[in-house]
């Protein structure tokens, strides 16, 4: 799924108008589509990888647009997430190719060729093992060979439970226990897990065979990412290697003793709305920070820490949580353990690499769904994802 | 019971704390003609490694292959680039590990590798070990291991078998709504239906019918009713099939499939393939009966059957004498598309070089010889397959024609014959998307 795919169209009349489409039908049943402007060269050949797109769901000069750019067809449902939910099948997009510049009506038209490209989170030989042991909840991916391998936990924010960047990660060579904390039936708390149950699934994760115990890391994004670093920074028997933090709304938020959703329906001050009714819940995090005590103190970290930020994140206070992380371990002599990399016009939902970029989707909360304003332009979000995955995967090898 | 439980396994306290090798292979999943790149770090500077490729076949046997390599100063092995000391073979190989792969000491003789199921792949199990292992790898345990899939279908291809008009065989056909040009898939004598190349073109862009013309289980295709006709049907099915060209379709054969498209191409008439490619065969074997007859004449020449010193059977004598009577040849004279000819000169099974010289001389003579393409490979036997399939030099063989069970020798040597098989391939698809794609616009290819 991290792997870039180079696409060429050959046998076309020279200087020809043509229209790249590509269709994916998510396990949800739902469409997604994107398409792009193109025409052929003097020898009749469109090359995607370094050819310009002139018109379509994105512009210039890039390889993997047909994927990041993909959208939820119009008539359709709207608004959601793309999740696989079952790792050991592939997402399957299929490349149609079309006379001219068509811009819709493409059920109408006839395609000039086809192709069919299959993306994997799994690469083959990972083993993917469910984990129900005291109480821990989650699924461990683990590289094919006899290891011992580095290990990581995943853990993303209040959506819930997601397996995709374990499947990857392990893909790449790191065993990966993706946790459920959240929203999960098999959780004792449905509304969030206390730090107790955050140190049963760290020593969960040493105790595996293949993994090796004393490389070990964390890696969360937003809420959990909070987490983590509070794990890192005041429990002691925590000693990861190193720490990944995307978005994290860390400088604001004690995540304390579990049950987050209606804490902070509690804490929260009600989140203003955008113009299109969407929830912008940037703010109200922020204005929770101006209470210390409540405010995370990250001081206590050891290990070094890689912070992800996307400026334009109108979920979490994302950047300024990182600024105050970093003042903080700068005030106790340790900014050199920390990495920010902060990205221009991304947002909160930093996927790795090629995800569609989606700048607001549907989100349920107790009681409600809320269309959630995530933040984040198109191309400058899908540039954050591909190279925040690899600066992640750098900073892995170097650390683990 | 836990899973941790399951899998406990017994770890030094000195293997958990050092940094473990870590092996990668690319591409994860490809088809079975892709470059693979494998990539060994973590290891130990200067420190001698083996690394073991592991596959278990349909046919539930072992075939293995290993080189034998030496980290460089920051503790890689690059497969590619790297000079392999020895093991199943020896040099900078990138793709040795694939092409070198034998039955595991122990397995049953004579073996062939062949795909029968194209919807599933080979798993190909790549590990390292410490030291320089010779061979025997029951004890040696591994540092670090990786698996890659070896397809030879691409996403999308659909399959689709085909019986009617008494033509037998299965279809393959690339993703999208056409036309696509069309080839006729033709194997040898040992019959059956042979689907893993006709599924590897399709995956390269070819609508392509693999053939059945000769069956010891269907008897509906029974070698003394079918004759020139039945081919010829075949090649009529895909010129009229909606997704395909019509005016863009060719005969791909190896073996007696080569003598098979040599006949109907001389024929002239109305069925005339766009292009050939034609392996390990020879015009030596005119089709005027059915096929049956053929095989029956075969053995009627005089021609030589000999055996080597394991009583492997050599065949390539056997109609050898008829080169010299032009009653006895396809009028390759006749023949009006472009062919692509290819053999290797140590094949002992059918006579293909002598052959290849002789059409060679016929075209020639009248005046048709700028059609031809010769490809003659040195050390290089008649199985000449798609890369990376491993070089058997010699199988148990059972003719479909009488069930005869014997052993064959095929010839040529591991290294040259995969040079071989890869260097023809490259030039099959240049030949194919050359005559069959680039010569005709309408046809778009993603």
């Amino acid at each position: 799924m991290d792997e870039p795919f180079q696409l060429e169209v050959a046998c076309l009349p020279p200087h020809c108008p043509v229209t790249l489409r590509s269709t994916l039908c998510s396990e949800g049943n739902d469409l997604w589509e994107s398409f792009s402007h193109y025409v052929s060269d003097e020898r009749g050949r469109v090359n995607v990888s370094k050819d310009d797109s002139l018109g379509g769901s994105y512009i210039g000069c890039e390889p993997m647009g047909l994927l990041w750019s993909l959208r939820l067809a119009v008539g359709g449902r709207q608004n959601i997430r793309l999740r696989k939910k079952n790792m050991q099948t592939p997402l399957v997009v299929d490349i149609s190719l079309f006379d001219g510049h068509t811009i819709d009506n493409f059920n109408t038209q006839t395609a000039l060729a086809m192709t069919t490209m299959e993306r994997w989170y799994m690469a083959p030989g990972v083993r993917r093992i469910e984990v129900r042991e005291n109480g821990v909840v989650g699924t461990l991916f683990i590289p094919p060979g006899p290891g011992p391998f580095p290990a990581l936990l995943d853990v993303w924010g209040l959506a819930g439970f997601m397996e995709h960047r374990a499947a990857l990660l392990a893909s790449r060579g790191y065993a990966c226990l993706a946790l459920a904390y959240i929203n999960h039936p098999e959780l004792q708390l449905g509304s969030g897990m206390g730090i107790s149950y955050f140190q049963e699934s760290w020593k969960l994760l040493q105790s595996v065979p293949q993994v090796s115990a004393d490389r070990l890391g964390l890696l969360g994004s937003c809420f959990g990412a909070a987490i983590f670093i509070l794990m890192a920074s005041e429990l002691p028997d925590i000693s990861p290697q190193c720490l990944v933090a995307i978005n994290s709304p860390s400088g604001f938020f004690k995540p304390g003793e579990g049950k987050y959703l209606e804490k902070m329906k509690r804490l929260l001050p009600e989140p203003k709305l955008d113009a299109n009714g969407h929830l912008m819940t940037k703010d109200a995090i922020l204005a929770v920070g101006i209470d210390l005590e409540r405010s995370l103190q990250a001081g206590g970290i050891q290990c070094p820490v890689l912070l992800i930020v996307g400026e334009d994140d109108q979920c979490v206070p994302s950047l300024e949580s990182a600024q105050k992380l970093e003042a903080q371990m700068r005030a106790v002599g340790k900014g050199h353990l920390v990495t920010k990399l902060s990205y221009p016009e991304a947002g909160h939902l930093i996927e790795p690499p090629y995800h569609p970029v989606m700048r607001s989707s549907s989100f349920i909360l107790p009681g409600q769904t809320v269309t959630l304003l995530w933040g984040g332009v198109g191309k400058p979000h899908a540039a954050a994802q591909e190279d925040s995955w690899r600066r992640i995967l750098e900073f892995l090898d170097k650390h683990l | 019971m836990s899973f941790f439980g399951e899998c406990k396994r017994i770890y030094s306290e000195e293997m958990k704390t050092r940094i473990s090798p870590k092996i990668t292979a690319q591409p994860t999943r490809g088809l079975v003609d892709e470059k693979i790149y494998i990539r060994v770090s973590n290891l130990i500077p200067n420190e001698k490694i083996t690394l073991r490729c592991l596959l278990l076949s349909e046919d539930n046997d072992f075939w293995h292959a290993y080189g034998l390599y030496i980290s460089d100063d920051k503790g890689v092995v690059n497969v590619a680039e790297d000079v392999c000391l020895g093991g199943s073979y020896t040099g900078t190989e990138p793709n040795g590990l694939i092409w070198s792969l034998k039955p595991v000491p122990g397995s049953r003789p004579a073996l062939r590798l062949r795909k029968h199921n194209v919807f599933t792949p080979f798993l190909l199990n790549i590990s390292v070990h410490k030291g320089h292992i010779n061979g025997d790898f029951k004890d040696a345990s591994s540092l670090a291991l990786t698996v890659i899939e070896r397809w030879y279908i691409s996403p999308g291809v659909s399959r689709v078998e085909i019986s009617e008009n008494y033509i037998h065989g299965t279809l393959f056909l690339p993703p999208g709504p056409g036309p696509f040009p069309g080839i006729l898939d033709l194997w040898g004598g040992g019959g059956g239906l042979v689907e893993y190349r006709a599924a590897l073109l399709a995956s390269h862009g070819y609508a392509s019918l693999a053939l059945e013309y000769m069956s010891t289980q269907n008897t509906s295709i029974n070698v003394n009713n079918i004759g020139i006709e039945y081919f010829e049907a075949a090649i009529h099915f895909l010129k009229s099939h909606p997704r395909v060209s019509s005016e863009q379709v060719g005969i791909f054969g190896l073996s007696f499939g080569t003598s098979v498209a040599l006949n109907i191409a001389a024929k002239g008439n109305r069925i005339s393939p766009r292009c050939l490619v034609c392996i390990s065969g020879s015009h030596a074997v005119k089709i005027n009966g059915t096929i049956g007859d053929v095989f029956t004449n075969l053995k009627e020449e005089g021609g030589k059957i000999m055996v080597d010193e394991n009583n492997h059977f050599i065949w390539k004598e056997l109609i050898l004498p008829r080169l010299a009577d032009p009653s006895k040849k396809v009028k390759v004279g006749n023949i009006k598309c472009p062919l692509l000819l290819i053999a290797g000169n140590d094949d002992q099974n059918w006579p293909t070089v002598d052959s290849a010289r002789d059409m060679e001389n016929m075209m020639k003579a009248a005046g048709n010889e700028h059609l031809l393409t010769t490809l003659i490979y040195p050390k290089t036997g008649h199985l000449i397959e798609p890369p990376y399939s491993p070089h058997t030099r010699f199988s148990n063989f059972i003719s479909a024609f009488n069930q005869e069970k014997v052993v064959v020798l095929w010839g040529g040597q591991p290294k040259e014959h995969s040079f071989a098989q890869e260097d023809s391939w490259e030039k099959i698809l240049h030949f194919l998307y050359h005559h069959l794609y680039s010569s005709s616009i309408g046809l778009s290819k993603l």
